[in-house]
Parts: C-alpha cells; structure tokens; sequence
C-alpha cells in the first residue's frame, strides 16, 4: 500500500521542495512581523484523499486570514508516520504545521514504534471530524440495521469483514465490533485504504465493510451498497436516517470510530505564533466557502483550540492502549 | 451513449478558453515529460492547486492534457539519451535509442509522435463508444484478478529473456526480492529495514528506474567519446517514411494501442507496465526477434502505441471509482474532487455530470492532433541534441536524476543512495547481458503481486470448491481461468513451439 501512496505523493512532494527552497532565502527569525513568509501544511496522505480535500478547502480562507501563502506538502506513506515525523522534525518556527488524524495516525505510531515521540508536538487546532459507517453489498437488502448484522455474523451468513489495512484505526475497529459488539468475523480482508474497500464490498468480493460517512455517499446512492450502522455515538448529517450504535444499546467507540483532523506544530514551537495560525484556521473554517462545501457534502466542518487538540491526541493514544491489544495489530 | 450530451461536450471542449487549456495543457505536458525525473505527476502536481481559479472543466482539461502530452513527452529524451522521460517510455529506449545512435533520431521521434497519437486517437475513441458498459467491465477485476495479472507481467520473462534465461530469472527475482524491503503490504510486518525509518516504505520503484535507465546510461556514455550518436549524423528528411511506417504496421499498432488500454484500466498497473507488456509482445510475436533492441522500428511504435492506450484505460477507473491507476490519475482525481466532481456513477449519468465525462475524452481526442503537429513538426528537430558532447550531457543528466530522486520523497537521501546504486549495478547487468526489462518487471509488480495474493488466499476460503485448495478462488472466476490460461501459454510456449512447428 504504502508504495503506491509514493507515487501518488511523488508529484506534489516535489512543491515543498522547491518552495522550501525559496523560503530559505529570507530571514523570518524576526519575532515582530511574524508572518512573514510562506506556512508549509504537511499533509500526512496523497493528492484527493479525505484529509487533503479538507486541507485544500480550508487552505484558501485560512491564507487570507493568516496574511502570508500556505503552502500543502503531501507527504505519504507508513499509515500517515511519515509526514508526522517530518513536521515532527521540522524548525519549531512557527511556519510548519502538520496533519494528524486521530486516530489513524497515532494507531500507526503505536503500532509501528517509529523513533519520534508523538506526544512532544503541539496543538494547534482542528478542521473537523467524520465518523465510520458500516456498508453492506446491495444484495443483502435483508439486513437494514446493525442488529441484524450482528445476528447474520452469528448465523454463518457472513464471515468475513473488510477493512482499509493492517495496523490502520479500521482494524482496531474490526476488533472492537468483534470483542464488543459479538459481530463475529473470521476473516478480516485488508485493502489498500478506503476507496479499495468501498469497492470490494460493492463488487461484493467482500460482502460486509467499513466506510467513512463520506466516502460511503457515492456507492450507496449508486445503488451497490447499504450503509447499515454509524459505529459514532452522534448522527451524521451524511446519513441523518441511520441510528448511532451507541443509542442501540452497543458500547461508545468513538475514540475510533470517530476521526478527528487534527493540526500539530514542530516540538518547541512559539505559543504565540501556534495562536497566530490557530486564530487563521478558525477564520478559515468558519468561512462561508468552507461551510458551503460542507452543507453541500456532509463533510463536517469544526474548529477546536490548541489545548483541546492536544487533548484529544492524549485521550486518543490512552483509550487506544487500554482498550486494544497492539499485539493484534501487529499480526 | 447519450448524443445530446456528447455535442454538447464538444462544444465546451472547442470553447474559449477550455480550447486554450487543452493546448497548453499538451505543451507543459510535452515538455515535463521529456525531462527524465520529472513527468505527468509532477507537472500535474504543480498546477493542481492554481486549477482553483479555474472553472471545473477547464482545469480538468488542462490536467488531462498534461498528462496525455508527457505520456507522449516521455520518449523525446528516451530515444535522444536512453533516459526515459517518464517510466512509460522505458521500453521506448530499447530500439528508440539505437536508432539515435545509428543516425535515425528523426525517423524515431517521428514514429514515436505517430504512433502515440493514432494509438490514443483510436483507443479514445473506442472508449467514447464503450462508455455505456465501462463499469460492468472494470467491476469484473477483483483482488483474483490483480494478482494474475501481474504473474501473467512476471511471466513475460521467460520472453524477454531472449536466450539467456538464467540471467533473466535472476534479474527477474532480484528485482522481486528488492520489494520486499519495507512494511510488508498486508501484514505489519517489517521487513529488511535494519532499524532504519527512511526504508519502512522500501525502494521507490521510481527511483530504481532512474538508477537503471539514466545513471547506468550516462556511466556507460562517460566511457566513450563524442555526442550520443555515432559518426556523422543525417538529421532531417525522414518523416514521412516513419508516418507511413507506423501506418505499415496497423496489427502491432492496435494490439499495442490495445494492451495499453487493457493495462491502464487496471489500478495500480498503468503505463509503467503496459509499454514493457506491448514490447515483449511485439518481440514475441514477430519474425525477426534478434533485431529488437538493436534499432527495430517495431519496437518504439509498440511502447509508444501502449502509453497513450493506456491514458484512456486508466481515466476510466479513475472517474468511475476514484481509484487511481496510475500517479499521474491519482492527481487527476485530486482535481476532480478539488472542483466538487466526485469520482463515482454520477459522471456516468447523463442527467448529472456526463457531459464532464466526455469533455475529458473529447478533449484527449483532440490532443492526439496537438501531439501530431509537435511532434513531426517541432520535436523532430529536438534531433541536434544527440550530437552534444556526453560531457555536456553527462552532468546535465546526473544532476537532474539526483535531483528527481532527492524530490522524490521530501528527500528522502535513501532513494539518492537507490539511484547510485541501482546505477552501478544497471551498467554492470548491460555489459554482462542480465535482462533490465525483467528486473523492472519484478520492482514493479512484486508488491501488487504479494499484496493480491495475500486477498485472494483469504477470500478462497468463503469459495466452494470440491478440493480444499488455498488458492481456489482462481478457478471459480472466469476471468482468472482465462488469466491462468494466458500464464501457463506464456510459460510453457516457449518449451512447447519446437514440437509444434515440426
């Protein structure tokens, strides 16, 4: 998977390059006219992927806002590790900041145990967050809900599960629905991220899947997959009819099952300038072309602080330890 | 196929300023795709984010156009300095760059923009006509299927060999074994890094090609004397028999046009794969197989054929799922969400954005035109360059690799040491006959090879099969029975064709 997310990223990758270049040039140590040059946004995955779409909405107003360009570096591969090891590494000078999805990409540093302590970066703030939804292949139009699901599992009728990769959130989740909710799968069948998945379940090559909310909106619409669950304990305007798992009864997974777009800033970064770029990142989703692309999408815009942000990367990281054995997802 | 719909599609194609985009499109595309290192992705990349001003059809266009040129614009460099502008034209350098070095640079540049015109000219159209059924076809390719494909791809070695068979399995399975380097791709385990972070997403293929093609070229070219062809040249003149050339061979042309297509409309293969596939076939079909390699006409029109087939294969997947078949696609899907076009059935309705749809195809129509005139026209007389000294040449090309290499991954210094290495050892495997085009062929297709048999095994066990075999999904799908039929007639042809021909 990671391989072909390089080639994906191998074009925009080259941008950055260049442009850091450039920004070499001028000397931006100068505390009072902060900004004063271009942001770098590292984008942890490839060009039109969920993250980078909100990246790129948000880009354009956050840019008026923060008065100084803001430039999008996608850099791919390892389940989101490498990007947040290069915004990790990067100058603490206020013109770096990095996308974290939470909590896909601290699952992956969990798992994986690169040498960078996730927990050293600093908040900055969120863009939004979209929940994971469960679609089933059309022609298993008997199952409407996830009770019926779980009780098919246990029939034989399905035994297999598809999910966006080992060692991704989607596998914690797998385990969760099978150690929590009794959805008793046998196999769970890897794909190389969301698209492959939505695919694979709408050729019915894997009957029953996992989808973001969004992503989930083209083939259900299209006819070749039901949503059935919304594993998030709040509603999803993408799918105002399906009841959250938690209001049936079913334990809240929201720590997974929910992922937040979270922003962090190289270890050591001046607070004053995260509040710069944060007050900037709020104007820019609160703009009205980014809450117009999202009342025309479903893709759910919202702003949380600095300090809440961090906040979060802590719950996400413990919640994740005590109630997932990483040992699973290291097989 | 909707009609109303399709005029007025021409219509937006042939209107100010979506006309102007197509054009520039197909220049920037030309020019970034005749620079070894860089290509339609980059090119694409760059403009990506200034499509914003842009309405949708137009910067979609524009993009499109890009990549249709660089597919083009990859065989300038790689039949002037054996450097292949884009992975697309590597099995262009095979007999593209013999010809140079005989003094028929012109006659392979003009069979080259013949070829990739008329080629993306008829697959283009064939796809306007087959839209309606399109997804049908492209949802009969599941997990199974990948994974036979590509061993149908590694089972081309056994032809591409050419003779010295050992060496070709040996290239063949170092290039398979060097994708094993990394986070394996459906387990977490990591494989072969050594503790270092910069190898969990093993070698760049993309790097190992610059490696191969352009370092081991120019180490090979610092050896000798002079420009890049040999003795004194003859540069113009031979346009019009290249044109008619192409035109001679309308079987390797469709074929190859064809397999192009086929391999686009498959993710994760592309062009990368489909010219190597078009090559060897065009080697294995002909009569005259020992003047491959060595300047055969046939050769370029095959590789060049196959990379514009596979800009209308690999559109379509593209649009239909989003699923990208190529970099260069991945981008292209970038856009389309960027401007609020989701890939999905959608731009396949006729009531909602089919009209994008065709505009996308009418305008790579159009741009096999753009590619005709350019090329006969202007790129033929790009010819001068061979007759530059190599030590003009040499440092030029060096520098562009490494900096290729060094964007590559943010720099990622690892793919610097990939180049130098798989320099080396390139120009070493030329001189002592080890098959390139098979060690490709493993680096390209190891990991979706491993990746889709590690599905397939897992969903062979839902399969009802009267043996308890792990693989047994192979045999229940018709496609991969046509698949395992087509392998094991590549494998055993060469065994068998003695006591047939008897």
């Amino acid at each position: 998977m990671q391989r072909r997310d390089y080639l994906k990223g191998v074009g925009a990758a080259t941008i950055p390059a260049t442009m850091g270049l450039a920004g070499c040039l001028d000397d931006a140590e100068d505390d009072d006219d902060y900004p004063s040059q271009s942001l770098t946004w590292v984008v942890p995955f490839g060009e039109g992927g969920g993250t980078d779409t909100y990246a790129r909405q948000v880009q354009g107003p956050m840019q008026e806002a923060f008065g100084e360009s803001i430039e999008i570096d996608n850099d791919p591969g390892a389940g989101g590790l490498n990007g947040a090891q290069s915004m990790h590494g990067a100058d603490p000078n206020g013109y770096t900041i990095g996308s974290v999805n939470l909590p896909s990409v601290v699952t992956a540093w969990l798992v994986q145990e690169p040498g960078f302590d996730m927990l050293e970066v600093e908040g900055v703030g969120t863009v939004g967050r979209y929940p994971f939804m469960l679609i089933v292949n059309s022609d298993y139009d008997h199952i409407t809900d996830l009770d019926e699901l779980v009780d098919a599992y246990e029939d034989g009728e399905f035994t297999q599960f598809a999910m966006q990769g080992i060692g991704h959130s989607t596998h914690a989740i797998a385990l969760l629905l099978r150690d929590e909710y009794g959805m008793a799968w046998e196999d769970i069948v890897p794909y190389d991220g969301g698209g492959p998945t939505n695919e694979a379940v709408a050729t019915d090559e894997v009957s029953v899947g996992i989808a973001t909310a969004t992503s989930a909106l083209g083939p259900a619409e299209a006819g070749d997959v039901n949503v059935v669950a919304n594993l998030s304990s709040s509603e999803t305007p993408v799918f105002p009819d399906i009841t959250p798992a938690t209001d049936l009864g079913y334990p809240n997974i929201d720590f997974v099952s929910e992922t937040v777009l979270a922003k962090f800033a190289p270890p050591g970064t001046d607070p004053d300038r995260i509040q710069v770029i944060t007050e900037a990142m709020e104007a820019g989703v609160n703009s009205d072309s980014v809450q117009e692309w999202s009342d025309d999408t479903g893709n759910a815009v919202d702003y949380t602080g600095p300090e809440e942000t961090y906040q979060l990367m802590e719950e996400s990281i413990s919640n994740i330890q005590d109630s997932v054995d990483l040992e699973q997802l290291r097989e | 196929m909707s009609l109303g719909v399709f005029v007025e599609a021409f219509g937006v194609v042939l209107s100010w300023p979506v006309a102007f985009w197509l054009v520039a499109g197909m220049l920037i595309g030309i020019v970034v795709g005749s620079l070894p290192g860089l290509g339609a992705s980059l090119g694409m990349a760059i403009l990506l984010p200034l499509t914003l001003t842009l309405d949708g059809i137009s910067a979609i266009i524009l993009l499109i156009s890009i990549y249709s040129g660089a597919m083009y614009g990859g065989s300038i460099s790689a039949i002037l300095v054996n450097a292949p502008g884009t992975s697309a034209a590597a099995a262009t350098t095979f007999d593209g760059y013999p010809m140079s070095r005989q003094g028929q640079a012109v006659t392979a540049l003009s069979l080259s923009a013949t070829s990739s015109a008329l080629a993306g000219f008829i697959t283009i159209a064939v796809l306007i006509i087959a839209s309606p059924v399109l997804i049908t076809v492209v949802r009969m390719f599941g997990s199974p299927e990948y994974f036979l494909i590509a061993i149908l791809g590694l089972a081309m070695i056994t032809i591409v060999a050419q003779g010295a068979m050992v060496k070709g399995l040996i290239a063949g399975f170092f290039g398979l074994s060097l994708t094993t380097i990394g986070t394996a791709p459906m387990t977490a385990d990591v494989r072969y890094t050594f503790g270092q972070f910069a190898l969990f997403d093993g070698v760049s293929f993309v790097a190992a090609l610059i490696g191969l093609f352009a370092i081991a070229e120019m180490l090979k070219l610092a050896g000798e004397r002079g420009g890049i062809s040999r003795g004194e040249v003859r540069m113009g003149g031979d346009v019009l028999p290249a044109v008619k050339s192409v035109i001679n061979h309308p079987v390797t042309l469709l074929k190859s046009a064809f397999i192009g297509m086929g391999i686009g409309a498959i993710p994760g293969a592309g062009s990368t794969v489909s010219n190597f596939v078009a090559y060897t076939e065009a080697v294995r079909s002909s009569d005259d197989a020992s003047t491959f390699g060595k300047g055969n006409e046939v050769g370029v029109i095959a590789s060049e054929a196959s990379n514009n087939g596979t800009i209308g294969g690999s559109v379509v997947p593209a649009i239909a799922f989003g699923i990208p078949g190529s970099a260069a696609t991945a981008v292209l899907i970038g856009g389309l969400i960027m401007h609020g076009l989701v890939p999905g059935p959608e731009l396949f309705d006729a009531d909602a954005n089919l009209v994008v749809t065709y505009s996308v195809f009418i305008a790579l129509l159009l741009g096999n035109i753009v590619i005709l005139l350019v090329g006969l026209g202007l790129v033929t007389r790009a010819g001068y360059l061979t007759r530059i000294d190599t030590k003009y040449i040499i440092p030029m090309i060096i520098a562009l690799a490494f900096l290729g290499a060094f964007a590559l991954r943010s720099g990622n210094w690892f793919d610097v040491i990939t180049i130098v290495a798989l320099g080396i050892m390139g120009y070493y495997m030329k001189r002592y006959n080890y098959s390139i085009i098979a060690f490709v062929l493993g680096v390209v297709l190891g990991s979706i090879a491993e990746e889709n048999l590690y599905r397939s095994v897992l969903l062979s066990r839902r399969v009802d099969f009267p043996v308890d075999l792990p693989i047994s999904i192979f045999f229940v799908r018709p496609i991969s029975l046509l698949l395992l039929v087509a392998i094991v007639a590549i494998i055993l042809g060469p065994i068998l064709r003695p006591y047939f021909d008897r």
